[in-house]
């Protein structure tokens, strides 16, 4: 196992705010990772140092053994929150961007999941419903043979029927030696699917453990164990 | 990457500008077809001189949206959701100025070139040969006076004035921009004020040097200066080319520098 992430006394604050206080995390290749935690909690400022789209106040961040930029982003597949594509190219335009800048891009796959969804590559993207555009974001995504695939909130706002499309197709296209963090607060949904449970808040990591020992542990489920951690 | 980067650049880009260039050509077309039937009447004056002023209107406003188009697409690409793609990209922040900036600069390039274009279709035929007849005319009374291959590297220099002016200006609206990001809301009007400040700087920086340099006339040996200019005059026209576009190539350093700090180091996308 090779060590995907790692971060090190990592500091993200705005200000007066600190988003980030001092975290440690490790990740270990060849796992499903829920990080967990209420809005706010700072589950998205972490992504985005992942990406290289923050620069840390302080402390280390290492993907992949390397300082979050061009190199490091060859190896990480990420998928914001909001659809991040331009609405005016076609289907077929986007799967040719991913292409291009991405070595480890899958066409084929890409075109095989759109397939099934009935998505016809001269689509212009403006003309899928707000669904469909996600799913297309996540088919992109899912597409690439990264070493970390890094997903915030992928089923937030999708039906449960949507849901359930989202975690196949992450379970059944991702790179089995490769990491896969879900960031969510819909612990439920995806709890079956997940390896290894992260929970964050207010900045700060509660808890790092796999399923199996929070189950043994604490005689629950993980999502029985967020609402008791983060019961307001 | 940097390859691709243009690819994309120019596909994104040239869908907005390539309509523009149509109509500029198309206004070309209309007013040499409209003075096809040109019978001398007044009416007909009326309708021929319109379509003139079409094309002069629409070769104007060609030109403003070229420079827009760059603008919005800068902003867009760069600052909104598009960002968590462009920036996710396996490049660096430096290539993104580059690539946005030179495919800016060629397409405006290319406004400029069709708005010749359309105005040459237009006077196409008889007024067509009165105009080269006029510019062979002006130009053998300037290269009497004016040495050719002086001229020419004068011209040179004057085009490269504008290219490098032309960079100058994109960067100092990019800066705006990137300042603008510094904001934790509100991001565009900062980036509006960021203009109105570098705006209000210019023009006391520029009066403090009309100041300076009134009063230094009053020091300096103005006549030798005069006549050291006379005698010399194209090193002098030389001399504030290549230092125009120095400068030009200075400050677009300070900008680029500034907007490559701001992107790598500051960015926090909404």
């Amino acid at each position: 196992m090779s060590v995907l992430l790692n971060c090190q006394n990592l500091t993200k604050s705005y200000g007066n705010t600190t988003a980030l206080n001092s975290i440690n995390l490790t990740l270990e290749s060849g796992k499903i990772v829920g990080l967990l935690g209420p809005n706010g909690s700072g589950k998205t400022t972490l992504i985005k140092l992942i990406n290289g789209l923050l620069t840390p106040t302080s402390g280390v961040i290492e993907v992949c053994g390397l300082t979050p930029g061009p190199r490091s982003r060859e190896k990480v597949a990420y998928l914001p929150d909001n659809t991040y594509l331009n609405s005016w190219m076609t289907v077929e335009k986007i799967v040719d961007f991913f292409v291009d800048f991405y070595e480890d891009f899958r066409p084929e796959l890409a075109y095989e999941m759109l397939s099934k969804l009935g998505i016809d590559k001269k689509t212009r993207l403006k003309a899928l419903s707000k669904g469909n555009k996600e799913k297309v974001c996540l088919i992109l995504v899912m597409s690439r043979n990264a070493q970390l695939y890094v997903l915030d909130e992928p089923i937030a706002g999708v039906d449960p029927a949507a849901r359930d499309y989202v975690i196949s197709t992450i379970i059944n296209n991702y790179n089995p030696e490769a990491t896969v963090l879900i960031s969510t607060h819909l612990i439920s949904d995806i709890e079956q699917v997940l390896d290894e449970a992260i929970f964050i808040n207010n900045g700060n990591i509660v808890l790092q453990k796999s399923i199996d020992e929070i189950r043994e542990e604490n005689g629950k489920s993980v999502d029985g164990l967020f609402r008791e951690v983060f019961k307001w | 990457m940097v390859k691709k980067l243009f690819k994309h650049e120019f596909a994104a880009l040239g869908r907005l500008v390539l309509p523009v260039l149509c109509a500029i050509l198309g206004t070309g077309l209309l007013t040499r077809f409209v003075f096809l039937f040109d019978d001398g009447s007044v009416y007909f004056n009326i309708v021929g001189w319109s379509s003139v002023a079409m094309m002069c209107i629409t070769i104007i406003i060609g030109v403003v949206l070229a420079h827009i188009f760059a603008v919005v697409r800068f902003y867009r690409n760069l600052f909104s959701c598009e960002g968590y793609l462009s920036f996710t990209l396996p490049v660096t922040p430096a290539q993104h100025l580059f690539v946005k900036s030179v495919t800016a600069v060629v397409f405006q390039i290319a406004t400029v070139i069709t708005a010749i274009l359309s105005a040459s279709v237009a006077l196409v035929g008889e007024p067509l040969v009165e105009v080269v007849k006029a510019g062979v005319y002006i130009f053998g009374k300037v290269f009497e006076v004016v040495d050719p291959g002086q001229f020419t590297a004068l011209a040179f220099e004057y085009l490269l004035i504008m290219i490098t002016g032309y960079f100058v200006s994109l960067f100092t609206i990019y800066t705006c921009i990137c300042l603008g990001q510094l904001a934790k809301k509100n991001r565009i009007v900062w980036s509006v004020a960021a203009y109105f400040g570098y705006y209000v700087i210019t023009q006391i920086v520029g009066t403090v040097f009309t100041v300076a340099g009134t009063a230094l006339s009053f020091v300096l040996p103005m006549e030798e200066i005069a006549g050291f200019i006379e005698a010399h005059p194209y090193i002098t026209a030389h001399t504030l080319g290549i230092g125009s576009i120095v400068l030009n190539l200075v400050l677009l350093t300070v900008y680029a520098v500034v907007c490559n700090f701001i992107m790598r180091k500051k960015l926090n996308l909404e």
